[in-house]
């Protein structure tokens, strides 16, 4: 991983990023500490369909453990789908299949035999509307722990307090963890959606346009955190904001119609694209 | 009130040809009156919603189907001239298209009540009136329910006290009362919602949540609805087959050949005069002759030894009894626990919950289906998401979101069937009880049977008393209601 510094010497800089809306700006600042880059998931030739609908065409793409990897691309292209793949959440779509190798770590995630239920705690999920369950602050967080095996009231509210600190919403529900969880902003809502995926200690988390939904000063909160969580989890998250990947990621992956057109470095592909599809959509000019 | 049945022009038809006077001009003046005012209403609704910018003045007059139905409402009013001397009888045709006509000319003055709507208001005044139509619409049927009410209030409120909650039945209007039926129907609502209201969520449950949505899908969605518009007396008669009787399978319902929780006695006169009695096996022992020793009980349920004396002997000893006494049972009587059942179920309680519970289950399961489907579907991807498996995120995402739904749903469901006569007409027949039910296999009535029962009878004080009775009901009836919307209250109210 480079340095920002890096960006501004790439020699191709002028030519290919004339009307990017993307200053260097948005990479400094990110800490680019160069951690170990162990992939985390692996994707060989992976294709996906609905029915006779085919989504995804033979895919290759590296997901670097405690990376904040970035889906990008115009809507429908197939990320959503891809991203569903991970923590087979398709397997509630009828009709929908999927070919290829993925795999985490050593995890076959196409096994038909695979508990889904054990790679889901393994894998959380935030959604891109802030969708906590009309419980208490409290039983939102623990839901996952409980589904599990019953656990002591002590250990419970240690996990709530670790979940809650690192979505960063600690400090300003720790008086009201009984409350329901639906009397939070937006925002709030969204952090403790995080909360409730760390909560299981996952090692992957999957995050579909976790922003959209917020306000600027919200989606700002969620930023700071997902840059923060990178460091304990390997974060894979969907977004239609080129700012917010190139703010928050490591890596960026470009989708158009279910194939990806071309992955790396996020600096990389936001300012020295390889392909001009990529450079179209990332300053605007499509999507 | 005659000129209202001249709605039904195939009822009119033989009230205006025995009509001889001048009536039937008053008559067919205010069916014409009636079908233009409802003609204007017609046009007024079509009309209001339409965007006058793509009309085309003139066009609407060049519309063939507008003569054609001025021709045909023509021929109506002609027929309806004609109808007083004609017999009905004769001409049956002419009642039907006296209706085919009445309905052509309804929207051929609804085109041009719209025309004219159209010409004379602008949109906005338009919409005034239509938003009065509405209110008078909503007010009319208020209406017709305070009319009702009052009458029922009128006719019963000579009968309506407290007595009448907790006396029983009786021949004598005065002292009649609906505790028998008023605990009958608690029960079998009761047992109708224990039997429902599970099996009616968890079809819903599996329906919404588990089954693929294919063909076993659409035919079982397909069955269910039309179970719901299966009239309630096919359920009764399902209900008596299959619960009172059980396909004769266990012997006749006054015979039930399987019964727990009965013990059976043949009573015996003792010689204080007293009946003791001996347990049996069961009900086929044949009877037979006391002999000495036999434990029994005596009339306060102590027991006896049997001891056979010579007749006419004097004793006061609880156990004897004369020879001749001895011989032959005077009775054979069966004592029956809280937890008597038996097979078939016979006109019960118990098979009136259940045929009950058929009748509303289709309610049930659209009413729960609609809840748990408006369940958000985000819910459940979170709860997946957390990696619960389908169970548990019905047992604590779906179900605790969902409730409120069901129970309102079923509950209104259970009160509809509160007023269902008919199954229960089938299922039990009109009986005078004067008890009320202990345990599942009691007999009992209900108050829509009681009711039906009194306004039956030939005597007006009982037509009062049963108007006092639909009071009840209907006071029951808010209850219900008013526990359905305290639930769902109270499972809405973490969810704030």
């Amino acid at each position: 991983m480079n340095a920002p510094t890096m960006v501004q010497e790439t020699p191709s800089q002028s030519r290919s990023t004339p009307s990017v809306r993307v200053t260097v700006g948005d990479f400094v600042g990110k800490k680019n500490d160069s951690s170990p880059t162990t992939p985390a998931l692996h994707v060989n030739d992976f294709s996906a369909w609905y029915g006779d609908f085919q989504a995804l065409h033979g895919i290759n793409l590296e997901v670097m453990k405690n990376q904040v990897t970035a889906l990008i691309g115009p809507s429908g292209c197939g990320k959503t789908t891809f991203l569903r793949w991970i923590n087979r959440m398709n397997d509630m779509v009828p009709g929908a299949r999927a070919k290829g190798e993925l795999r985490l770590g050593t995890t076959d995630l196409l096994d038909e035999n695979l508990d889904v239920v054990d790679l889901r705690r393994q894998v959380g999920m935030v959604f891109q509307k802030p969708n906590p369950f009309p419980k208490s602050i409290y039983e939102n967080v623990v839901f996952g722990l409980r589904l599990a095996r019953k656990m002591k009231r002590s250990e419970l509210d240690h996990v709530v307090e670790r979940s809650l600190r690192q979505a960063a919403l600690w400090d300003e529900v720790k008086d009201r963890l009984n409350r329901s969880g639906l009397s939070l902003s937006g925002g709030q809502q969204q952090r403790l959606c995080i909360a409730r995926a760390v909560a299981c200690s996952p090692e992957v988390l999957l995050m579909d346009e976790p922003a959209s939904a917020l306000d600027p000063k919200a989606t700002s909160r969620v930023e700071d955190l997902i840059l923060e969580l990178r460091e304990r989890y390997t974060i894979i998250i969907v977004t239609h904001n080129m700012q917010q990947a190139a703010r928050v990621s490591d890596r960026t992956a470009f989708f158009n119609i279910g194939r990806v057109i071309e992955s790396g470095p996020t600096e990389y592909i936001f300012t020295n694209p390889d392909k001009s599809e990529t450079e179209d959509y990332i300053s605007g000019r499509f999507g | 009130m005659n000129w209202l049945s001249t709605i039904a022009p195939a009822i009119a038809a033989d009230e205006l040809a025995t009509t001889s006077s001048w009536w039937w001009i008053i008559e067919l003046s205010l069916v014409g009156l009636l079908l233009l005012s409802s003609a204007f209403v017609a046009g007024l609704i079509v009309r209001s919603g339409r965007d006058e910018s793509t009309e085309d003045d003139g066009v609407l007059l060049k519309r063939p189907v507008l003569w054609i139905s001025i021709a045909f409402a023509l021929m109506a009013v002609t027929g309806l001239l004609f109808m007083p001397e004609t017999k009905s009888a004769d001409h049956a045709w002419l009642s039907w298209f006296v209706v085919a006509a009445s309905v052509v000319f309804v929207i051929a003055g609804g085109m041009f009540s719209a025309k004219l709507m159209q010409t004379v208001f602008s949109r906005q005044i338009r919409d005034r009136i239509f938003h009065g139509f509405c209110i008078s619409v909503t007010s009319f049927s208020v209406l017709t329910l305070v009319i009702m009410m009052s009458a029922i209030g009128y006719l019963g409120w000579k009968y309506l006290s407290w007595d009448l909650v907790t006396s029983f039945a009786s021949r004598d209007a005065e002292k009649a009362g609906v505790k028998a039926a008023l605990w009958g129907t608690i029960w079998i609502c009761l047992l109708c919602a224990f039997f429902a209201i599970p099996i009616g969520t968890a079809t819903a449950l599996y329906l919404e949540e588990y089954s693929k949505k294919g063909r076993l899908h659409r035919i079982i969605d397909l069955n269910i609805s039309n179970l719901a518009g299966v009239p309630s007396i096919v359920y009764g008669i399902i209900g008596l087959t299959i619960f009172a009787r059980m396909f004769g399978l266990f012997g006749g319902i006054n015979e039930p050949s399987v019964q727990i929780g009965a013990q059976h006695y043949d009573s015996y006169l003792s010689a204080s005069g007293d009946l003791i009695s001996v347990p049996l096996a069961d009900r086929n022992v044949e009877p037979g002759e006391l002999v000495d020793g036999t434990s029994a009980l005596d009339s306060n349920m102590n027991k006896v030894n049997v001891k056979i004396v010579p007749d006419e002997t004097e004793s006061d000893e609880a156990g004897a009894v004369w020879a001749s006494d001895a011989k032959e049972p005077t009775q054979r009587y069966e004592d029956r626990s809280w937890y008597y059942l038996q097979l078939p179920f016979g006109g019960t309680v118990l098979a009136g919950g259940l045929t009950l519970a058929l009748v509303v289950l289709p309610i049930v399961i659209v009413a729960s289906r609609e809840a748990i489907r408006s369940v958000p579907p985000s819910l459940r991807e979170a709860a997946m998401g957390c990696g619960a498996t389908r169970w548990q995120t019905v047992r604590k995402v779906i179900l605790p979101a969902a409730t409120p739904g069901i129970m309102t749903g079923s509950i209104l469901a259970v009160s509809r069937a509160m007023g269902e006569a008919a199954p229960l007409l089938v299922l039990t027949g009109i009986l005078f009880i004067r008890f009320t039910p202990e345990h599942l296999m009691d007999d009992f009535t209900a108050m829509p049977l009681q009711i039906y029962n009194w306004a039956q009878r030939p005597q007006e004080e009982f037509h009062a008393v049963a108007a006092s009775g639909i009071v009840v009901l209907l006071f029951l009836l808010l209850g219900f209601n008013a526990v359905a919307v305290l639930i769902r209250q109270y499972f809405q109210k973490p969810q704030q």
